[in-house]
């Protein structure tokens, strides 16, 4: 945990430096009676970085009992995994093969693999999900959702 | 003052004309349903609808459109105590303790407070705008760039200290949001900034994108890892007794109640300002006045009043000076008054006089919503917690999908969808480092309106911070927000003293 602070409060003030120097060069002083558009955040990033490294150094300081893990055991390791990582392959699908397909995929596994439901609820939702969001999306508030690469689902197109 | 109660009676005979009562009706259905969606709040609901609204007549279609704007609010707070995840931004303030509440099992007890605090600071507020109308407009008028910066400032100095954070780290959160909303395009120059080479970037980072991906998939992730999906779906059996214990219980919470309401409605007459900055002044003074502070954030009725009524105030306040001298006090008033536009009516004192019909009845018909609204989802309420019901391995990938359409609508680009991931990862981290992620939140939607209130008033003043200091009004909301900021810290280095923040965790 104490090692995770101190990357997090490096991970601001990288961050801040990165702005500053973007910020300096789009211009952050005084021109034309009024301040150049990177003014305002040059100004918050040394604020951040002061801040972050204030943050480090009280991380440094810290001692290095009493500080668990990031992860209080290996269930909830897995368990943010689970969540995450199938949500990255569901982004990576959307890309490929389009939101309605990619959902399909997504729900059937998630909720089969991960959920466990009994097959006959898989299926229903896995299709009833995502031929409900495309009414609600695509026919009634006409928003078109993206469409992917390669046409699985060549109606959509 | 007669004359404007006289007013109001008259726009309420407009709003219960049988034609009128069918569309409130439909317009608070269309907007709970649009506040319950987190990709979609009422700014973004009356934008969609105003296509069919302005076929129909126009007090009519007005009608409508604060059924829809009622509706989304409560909407909004519905998916916020339930899930956290504020399904409209100025329901962020409300699942600080309305989503302890629903982990608590007391889900009904936080949406039936959160109704009818909205309900009963709506009634008062649309008393004080017909009573205080113009003369309370016109003051607000006389506010410049620095007296808004100013109350930005306050509205961040409120934030210090929430939920038992460090004053470092929030303040940390603060900046942060603030630079993430200057990536992208310059709103006074026009020019491109802290784009890191990227073309995606130059749309800049928005509001829904980071509080989709911070709120929906980052408590996703903290859900997961304290295994909620092995304890089940959250208790949450509703009787009737639940709905009015909450109402026995806030009349106990009046003080806090008048504090919300009358600052919520004067920073919704505030231009610009809208409910959202109102929602955290409000449970920020809420938590400041309180004796008992550390309560706050553990899921008490208190913290779910006064947010929702000071945000209730304010929705009717921005809607002052939207309709007295056609400055819209909001976004969502904006879009309203586009859509007066579209009927030829040109808000201002003009439309007062020439058309009271559709002013008053707007009022009315704002009214009439509220009770609407209110009544409509107090009923509903059984159905909102049957929700909690889902199991947890099925909310997973509903939640993760409506925040992917939620990251889309944005822009309509794959990329935004992929920052909310990115953000939801941001969120986690937020919250296992202990770095609240509200203030991250109101900064993000606040960014833009900071920095033009500050570059604004450095350009009245040739580039001097003295100006800042020297208009009184502002000078006051400066010294006021300094008082907020520094309470925290005087409380915690008099008080007990505080164990190093590493080792709480």
């Amino acid at each position: 945990m104490r090692k995770a602070g101190i990357l997090t409060a490096l991970g601001f003030v990288a961050f801040s430096i990165a702005v500053m120097v973007q910020a300096w060069q789009a211009g952050m002083g005084w021109r034309e009676g009024q301040p150049q558009a990177g003014f305002f955040p040059f100004w918050l990033g040394l604020i951040l970085a002061a801040c972050g490294v204030v943050v480090l150094g009280q991380g440094l300081a810290a001692s290095k009992e009493a500080v668990g893990a990031f992860f209080h055991d290996r269930t909830a390791l897995t368990s943010v995994l689970k969540v995450s990582v199938t949500g990255v392959v569901m982004l990576a699908l959307t890309y490929l093969a389009g939101f309605y397909a990619a959902a399909i995929v997504y729900l059937f596994v998630y909720t089969r693999f991960v959920g466990r439901h009994r097959w006959p609820a898989v299926i229903v939702m896995s299709l009833l999900i995502p031929i409900g969001s495309y009414i609600l999306f695509e026919r009634t508030l006409k928003i078109l959702l993206p469409r992917g690469i390669f046409a699985v689902l060549p109606f959509l197109q | 003052m007669t004359g404007g109660l006289h007013d109001l009676v008259y726009g309420l005979g407009v709003a219960f004309q049988p034609i009128n009562l069918i569309f409130g009706v439909a317009g608070v259905i269309a907007g709970t349903v649009i506040g319950v969606i987190p990709a979609l709040g009422p700014t973004q609901g009356a934008a969609l609808l105003l296509p069919v609204i302005f076929r129909l007549p126009a007090h009519t279609g007005l009608i409508f459109l604060s059924g829809l704007y009622m509706g989304a609010i409560y909407g909004g707070s519905v998916t916020s105590i339930l899930f956290n995840i504020p399904g409209t931004p100025m329901a962020v303030a409300s699942a600080f303790d309305g989503y302890p509440m629903a982990m608590k099992g007391q889900g009904a007890r936080a949406l039936a407070g959160s109704a009818l605090s909205a309900f009963v600071a709506g009634s008062v507020c649309i008393i004080m705008f017909t009573l205080f109308a113009r003369p309370l407009a016109e003051y607000a008028l006389t506010w410049g760039p620095p007296e808004y910066f100013s109350v930005l400032i306050l509205a961040y100095a409120a934030l210090v200290g929430l939920g038992g954070s460090s004053v470092i780290k929030t303040v940390m959160s603060v900046l942060f949001g603030l630079m993430l909303t200057t990536i992208g395009t310059d709103n006074i120059t026009g020019s491109l900034r802290i784009t890191f080479g990227s073309i995606d970037l130059m749309a800049g980072v928005k509001f829904l994108v980071v509080v989709v991906g911070a709120f929906g998939i980052g408590e996703l992730l903290r859900a997961a890892e304290e295994n909620i999906m092995t304890r089940g779906a959250v208790h949450a059996r509703v009787n009737w007794r639940d709905v009015l214990d909450a109402l026995r219980e806030m009349a106990g919470y009046w003080k806090t109640f008048i504090r919300s309401t009358l600052s919520g409605f004067w920073i919704g007459v505030l231009p610009g300002t809208g409910a959202t900055p109102a929602s955290f002044v409000g449970y920020g003074m809420a938590k400041r006045f309180s004796k008992h502070p550390e309560k706050f954030g553990t899921g008490i009725l208190e913290g779910v009043v006064a947010p929702e009524a000071a945000a209730s105030s304010a929705e009717i306040g921005s809607l002052l000076p939207m309709v007295t001298i056609g400055v819209p006090g909001s976004p969502t008033a904006a879009v309203i008054m586009g859509a007066l536009l579209i009927w030829g009516l040109q808000p201002g004192p003009l439309l007062m006089r020439d058309h009271p019909e559709v002013v008053w009845g707007f009022i009315g018909s704002m009214y009439f919503a509220a009770l609407l609204s209110m009544c409509l989802n107090l009923f509903a309420i059984p159905l909102w917690t049957q929700i909690l019901r889902i199991p947890f391995t099925v909310q997973v990938p509903l939640i993760t999908l409506l925040c992917y359409i939620g990251g889309y609508t944005e822009n309509n680009t794959f990329f935004t969808m992929g920052m909310v991931l990115v953000f939801g990862l941001i969120g986690f981290l937020f919250k296992k480092m202990d770095y609240p992620l509200a203030p991250l939140v109101v900064a993000v939607v606040l960014g833009n309106d900071t920095e033009d209130a500050l570059r604004r008033s450095l350009i009245m003043s040739h580039g001097s911070f003295g100006i800042l200091f020297t208009r009184p009004t502002s000078l006051a909301m400066l010294l006021l927000a300094a008082i907020l900021f520094v309470l925290p810290l005087w409380v915690s280095i008099r008080g007990r003293p505080q164990p190093p923040k590493e080792a709480t965790r």
